[in-house]
């Protein structure tokens, strides 16, 4: 049992490095290029910082559910 | 990350931008872009789902460290599938055609590998090509864009709305060498340049 929290926790910790790490990169070489609303880009006018923050915790929080949910069904 | 929705688009400040310069539009490519490294991230999921299905139901490994090593496997190149993915999302958003009204800038950025900016004077482009090949790319209205200055090629392949910008960039370049005086130069008569030589 302690070696499956471990597990759990190693997973949850390289998921959100991971992920902290490219946000970081990407949002640092974003400086100067400015996301604007275009029309050839479907959802561009949704597309601010914020939304894609949100889209990024959304993602690793969805990915690590997955990892939960099979580790727990199959460990 | 600069949002300047509210900001003059005129007065527009981005990478490599040259104070007399006065910005016109910008493009990302075309979302199809994303299409193929999606179908692969779907299939990355078949295949992780298949050999877990084989695996752990069909013929279930009778000792528990095979099992687990077999899972710590599939969750490895399951996470590594979504962040490959999400790296090109975010290599996607990190390419940048900036049209202004005397240059295009081309942004292409990876996260860790790549940092290019190629500029072209508008005025200097010799030929401008469009080209629209296949099914795909003329029902959904994308393309490329080459453009030819001298001993620069600027290739622009995924434009969305090639038609429409093509003929855009046509009009920016008539008018710049107009600014430039370039049209008035080459349309005086020869003999003028004779007389006044004499």
């Amino acid at each position: 049992m302690p070696f499956l929290i471990v597990v759990l926790l190693g997973w949850a910790l390289a998921i959100a490095i991971l992920e902290y790490v490219m946000w970081r990169i990407f949002y640092a070489k974003t400086l100067r290029i400015a996301f604007l609303t275009e029309p050839d880009m479907p959802f561009s006018k949704y597309l601010t910082i914020g939304i894609v923050r949100v889209l990024v915790l959304i993602h690793a929080t969805t990915l690590y559910g997955v990892v939960l949910f099979f580790t727990l069904l199959l460990w | 990350m600069v949002i300047a929705r509210g900001v003059p688009l005129k007065e527009l400040d981005f990478q490599g931008k040259d104070p007399e310069e006065d910005f016109q539009f910008q493009f990302h490519q075309h979302w199809i872009r994303l299409l193929w490294p999606f179908i692969k991230l779907l299939g990355w999921n078949a295949i992780i789902v298949g050999i877990a299905y084989s695996v752990f139901m069909l013929a279930p490994a009778s000792d528990d460290v095979t099992r687990r090593i077999v899972l710590a496997f599939l969750t490895t190149f399951f996470v590594l599938a979504h962040l490959e993915f999400l790296k090109r999302i975010y290599t996607y958003l990190l390419y940048v055609i900036v049209v202004t009204d005397k240059k295009i800038h081309r942004i292409k950025k990876t996260l860790v590998l790549t940092n290019d900016h190629l500029s072209i004077d508008l005025w200097m482009v010799q030929d401008i090509e469009k080209s629209q090949e296949g099914l795909l790319q003329n029902l959904l209205g994308f393309g490329s864009i080459i453009l030819e200055a001298q001993e620069t090629v600027m290739r622009l392949h995924f434009v969305p709305a090639v038609s429409k910008k093509y003929e855009q960039i046509l009009k920016l370049r008539e008018r710049a060498r107009k600014s430039m005086g370039y049209l008035r130069a080459t349309e005086l008569p020869q003999t003028n340049v004779f007389q006044a030589n004499e």
